[in-house]
């Protein structure tokens, strides 16, 4: 949950950004760009999502549940600040399972790394707000992010300075071209990573990952993440479904945006503890930004 | 479901593995697992939205004897019933079974309902205001009631699984306005609530001989403010209320202001107990409640992982048992958390207490916290150790408690304690017995 932000606000795209640079320039400049997507993407945006867990069996690559998924339902709303709009702020509410509704979470990330993450959350069985002290972030060891097999690592984003890369392979990737981007933590990433070694398959065209695969420390494949039902938003490519393969622990975790409004005008007041405690002027701001769901 | 032997989640493993490795020279290939996700439905949503509704049972065994047996049916509702305009109802009926400590007081089983929530609340511009029955947090440091009174905890609810309700709820009228950083928030209560045992009479032994007392008695009307300012890392509260106290205290009263003092009535009373043990004519015990000014600051700053949280406060005119003098009351309290690199949770607070009347035996109280947590297994199981020891009355206790989540409607929680009792007595709604365990299971939807 620290990393609430990112998984949130760039869901759909930070995955692709997770941990990209690029000594090599044309694998920097691809992830230059995708990088600016995301936070375009993330200015003024509002989603609605659920995130499904279950452990799977599979028969001749064909993966199914094997048990009942559980499902969270969130609502999030977020907003890039900053002079180059690296700055966030973001909202996340639970709507489903109902043990877990009203639970909302506020948190604001920095660009400036010497500047703590600043998060509250509002308990609803308490009606309290708590503030939390999460420092930065950067240094704690990767947790799941509501349950699911995402963690905070696979919602990170920005940590470009972290990562050795190479372009391994193009062409096409079912019906699309791509590049195959290999990514390797430098030492001061590996202290702190799950992986060894990250794959990332990217759409030449559209700039949107299509899959990614990790490995872990050992160099076993660890998980796999695809892609789909990339669509066209406001002249952004997103993918609305995702799904996470753990190949050893034999969960997945599925991420569907039901529904998405992108670029709209979201006050600041909005984010701000205002919004964890003030019911009605919560419903009544997002019942408007409702209303231009895609 | 069967659940799969550790041969076959091997097998599945490598086999997935493997296959993955067998291509590696060729990213191109499509080699990948394919899952249709078609198959998750999407929730949609429903006008039963609003609505939670949780089934529950605990039961907490002490040696030789049940101490706690409930079970209990909640039902919420909340949501938009008009543009600004929002609505929360949370109702529960509780059964205390025949064996529960709370039912043999009462001679039987029973039942009662207790409306927990049901407010309104109107938003226009930068105010809001809420109307009905709610609680009232006040307060950084968690386990102490510096400034943390207002709502104060209802001690016949089981404090370690519902949090929802431990609380006893107010009928008041709250405003708030906001600005991007600070907050101004009011309250005001016309008859306050402060018997936190409720449906549980409180009913003190002043001396051996003397008849018990019964200390029922209803407070008149409450109100305060805080101000609240929010600043990079930190925020800052400054508080004023005109509060009751929660606790009757048990006070003698005579007829006349002739004779002699409660102070020395009492004191005869226990040096002689003679046969009739009886409180001299003309005097009887009565309960009372302090009506006091409360003024308060807190503080939370967030430094890296670490959260200090400072709480200091000050109350006038509070009553001294069985006595005509009151005494001004100086609370502090200083606590941290600390969020280590791999996420466990540790938290500590000490809370200190002065009494400044010095014809009080024990004007001086601490009481010690210590807790850790950390989920593990996907959030599904939250492990957390708790220990408190107080000076005044003397106690100390440690709980382990361990909430698992079997899949999104069920789940359990289970819960040992140990305890010091030291001068707490048994029949005390703080800690059950020197050892006990509770279990509780609970289905939501």
């Amino acid at each position: 949950m620290l990393k609430i932000k990112s998984f949130m606000l760039g869901t759909l795209c930070s995955l692709a950004t997770l941990g990209l640079s690029a000594s090599e320039q044309s694998g920097h400049a691809i992830m230059e760009k995708m990088d600016r997507q995301q936070r375009e993407i993330s200015d003024g945006t509002m989603m609605r999502m659920q995130l499904s867990t279950c452990k799977f069996g599979h028969k001749n690559k064909q993966i199914s549940c094997v048990d009942t998924p559980r499902v969270k339902v969130l609502e999030s709303v977020s907003k890039q600040y900053g002079p180059q709009k690296k700055d966030s702020k973001g909202i996340s509410i639970v709507l489903e399972p109902a043990s877990e509704r009203g639970i909302g979470m506020l948190t604001y990330n920095y660009d400036d790394t010497t500047k703590d993450t600043e998060s509250w959350l509002y308990l609803s069985a308490l009606g309290k707000v708590k503030r939390m002290a999460s420092g930065n972030g950067e240094d704690s060891e990767p947790v799941s992010v509501f349950g699911s097999e995402f963690t905070t690592e696979d919602m990170e984003s920005g940590n470009t300075d972290e990562y050795t890369y190479q372009i391994l392979q193009k062409g096409p990737f079912g019906d699309r071209n791509v590049w195959v981007i290999e990514a390797i933590p430098k030492p001061m990433r590996a202290a702190k990573t799950e992986y060894s070694k990250l794959l990332y398959w990217v759409d030449q065209e559209r700039y949107t990952l299509l899959k990614a695969q990790t490995y872990d420390k050992r160099g076993k494949p660890f998980k796999q993440i695809l892609f789909k039902d990339i669509e066209k938003i406001n002249d952004y490519w997103l993918a609305r479904d995702v799904t996470l393969i753990n190949l050893q622990s034999q969960r997945l975790s599925n991420m569907k945006t039901e529904s998405i409004t992108m670029n709209v005008t979201v006050d600041d007041e909005f984010l701000t503890q205002r919004t964890l405690t003030d019911f009605a002027f919560r419903e009544k701001t997002l019942e408007a930004l409702r209303k231009n769901f895609q | 479901m069967k659940k799969p032997s550790t041969l076959h989640k091997f097998t599945t493993v490598t086999a997935l593995c493997c296959s993955l490795a067998a291509h590696a020279d060729d990213f191109l290939g499509g080699d990948d697992f394919a899952f249709d996700s078609s198959a998750l439905e999407v929730n949609e949503s429903s006008w039963t939205d609003g609505f939670k509704t949780a089934l529950e049972h605990s039961h907490t065994q002490i040696p030789g004897d049940a101490s706690r047996e409930q079970s209990s049916v909640r039902v919420v509702y909340e949501g938009n019933v008009a543009e600004g305009v929002y609505l929360k109802v949370d109702n529960r009926y509780r059964y205390f079974w025949h064996n529960d400590d709370l039912a043999e007081n009462r001679g039987d089983a029973y039942g009662h309902n207790k409306l927990q929530r049901a407010w309104l609340q109107y938003s226009r511009g930068a105010c809001s205001s809420t109307l009905g029955r709610q609680t009232l947090i006040w307060g950084t440091v968690e386990g102490t009631f510096v400034t943390d009174i207002v709502t104060p905890f209802d001690y016949t609810e089981q404090l370690l699984t519902d949090y929802g309700s431990v609380r006893l709820a107010q009928d008041m009228l709250v405003g708030e306005c906001f600005s991007s950083q600070s907050q101004l928030q009011v309250f005001y209560t016309p008859e306050a609530r402060t018997d936190i045992y409720q449906h549980h009479p409180l009913i003190v032994d002043i001396a051996p001989g003397f008849p018990r007392a019964r200390l029922d008695i209803d407070p008149e009307e409450e109100w305060g403010l805080r101000y609240k300012w929010l600043g990079d890392g930190y925020d800052l509260s400054l508080m004023y209320a005109r509060l009751y106290d929660n606790n009757p205290t048990p006070m003698l009263r005579g007829n006349s202001d002739a004779g002699p003092s409660p102070a020395d009535i009492i004191g005869g009373a226990l040096g002689q107990i003679t046969g009739d043990n009886a409180i001299p004519d003309g005097y009887r015990v009565e309960p009372a409640l302090a009506q006091f000014n409360l003024v308060g600051a807190a503080s939370a700053i967030a430094i890296g992982r670490l959260l200090l949280k400072v709480e200091a406060a000050y109350r006038s005119e509070q009553l001294i048992a069985f006595s005509d003098d009151t005494t001004e009351r100086y609370d502090a309290a200083v606590g941290f958390e600390y969020t280590t690199t791999s996420n466990h949770i540790i938290n500590a607070g000490i809370w200190g207490t002065h009494l400044s009347n010095d014809a009080i035996a024990v004007n001086d109280t601490q009481v010690l916290s210590l807790g850790w947590r950390k989920t593990f297994l996907n959030d599904n199981l939250v492990m957390s150790l708790l220990g408190n020891w107080s000076s005044n009355p003397r106690f100390a206790s440690a709980t382990i408690l361990a909430d698992y989540r079997w899949n999104d409607y069920w789940s359990t929680a289970f819960a040992i304690s140990a305890a010091d009792l030291g001068e707490l007595g048994e029949n005390n709604p703080i800690v059950a017995a020197e050892e006990s365990a509770t279990m509780s299971i609970k289905y939501e939807f």
